[in-house]
């Protein structure tokens, strides 16, 4: 009975020592996905939102992306068109943000691939959004390229992705 | 004289409610719960996947907030077939899009006044209810390509999602 008390206890020692160093040496993959989590959460907005939060907002999703960002956007409801760097992609930002109620963005199925180095990584993912109160989905499959810089993933590149041509 | 006993049948209905609940034997009726959970969470996640049906791309006949059903195992031992109606995914199983199968690989097909046709035929689509005025120049699929599309075409064609699809993305049938 001793011993299957000794293995019990070594055995939670054993999980609560895995659950800290994921806790305080997180794999990379769960980096990334908290990045790809706030940025949703960033790009979502509601009606009441006032002009600061907006921009504040803004400025939180711009820090996102690295300073030489690339952003190509080609789907059939618009013309092929790249943004780059920061400030396109903010002017761009609050252009979306004035036009549209609200917004609901939430990202599916990311799928991660890193580098040899561990210091970039790509995700294939579905992005899901919600314009204001319509029960309409917009969906659009998009691949991101990140990299690592002083400890934080950014995006470098996004691209959207046609499901059927 | 003695009053009567306590009538034994007050206690019946809660042993009877017991009975139904629990079963005669816990043990077994957990055992069998825990199977049952098991087979369910299998079937329904890698098998037969549920689908809420959301936009107006595939009505009449796929209404908008409808269930379905996709059945992953259908073409396991057959390739899709014209008519069929598929689930497609997008990065992953989350997402699909519900489309007909209307094109096979190798084929040309194109959209006149709204009819699809094949190598330069109509193709005869009994699912298609609505009229419309769609036009598209042909294009021919690769080897590994399907034509899919909604019944829908009542709809404007620029707001309609549909074109060759890979056959890696086609995850499987759908069953209603």
């Amino acid at each position: 009975m001793k011993h299957l008390q000794r293995l019990l206890l070594l055995l939670a020692a054993a999980a609560l020592a895995w659950w800290l160093y994921g806790v305080f040496f997180p794999a990379p993959e769960k980096l990334i996905r908290q990045r790809l989590d706030k940025v949703a959460e960033l790009a979502s907005f509601t009606g009441k939102e006032g002009n600061l939060a907006r921009v504040a907002a803004v400025t939180q999703l711009v820090d996102c992306f690295s300073s030489t960002v690339q952003v190509r956007v080609d789907s059939p409801a618009h013309a092929e068109h790249t943004l780059s760097g920061k400030d396109e992609i903010r002017e761009a930002l609050l252009a979306v943000r004035a036009g549209l109620r609200a917004l609901d963005v939430q990202f599916r199925d990311p799928q991660i691939t890193l580098n040899g180095d561990r210091t970039a990584a790509f995700v294939h993912l579905t992005a899901e959004a919600r314009i204001g109160t319509d029960r309409e989905l917009f969906v659009q499959e998009l691949k991101l390229g990140l990299e690592r810089l002083d400890g934080q993933w950014l995006v470098a590149r996004l691209e959207t992705v046609r499901t059927l041509r | 004289m003695n009053p009567p006993a306590a009538s034994p049948p007050a206690a019946a209905p809660a042993s009877g409610f017991r009975r139904f609940v629990f079963g005669r034997n816990l043990r077994f009726t957990l055992l069998r719960a825990a199977a049952l959970a098991g087979v369910c969470f299998v079937v329904f996640k890698f098998i037969l996947l549920p689908v809420r049906i959301t936009g107006a791309s595939m009505e009449p006949n796929y209404r908008d907030g409808r269930i379905n059903l996709i059945n992953t195992l259908a073409y396991r031992n057959h390739p899709p077939r014209r008519g069929d109606v598929v689930g497609i995914r997008f990065s992953g199983p989350s997402l699909m899009l519900l489309k007909r199968v209307v094109g096979l690989p190798g084929e040309r097909i194109g959209f006149r006044e709204g009819r699809v046709t094949v190598n330069g035929l109509p193709l005869d689509e009994p699912w298609l209810r609505h009229v419309s005025n769609w036009n598209l120049d042909p294009v021919e699929l690769g080897p590994d390509e399907y034509f899919v599309v909604g019944d829908n075409r009542s709809m404007p064609m620029h707001l309609h999602t549909f074109g060759r699809a890979e056959r890696v993305r086609i995850l499987g049938k759908a069953v209603l």
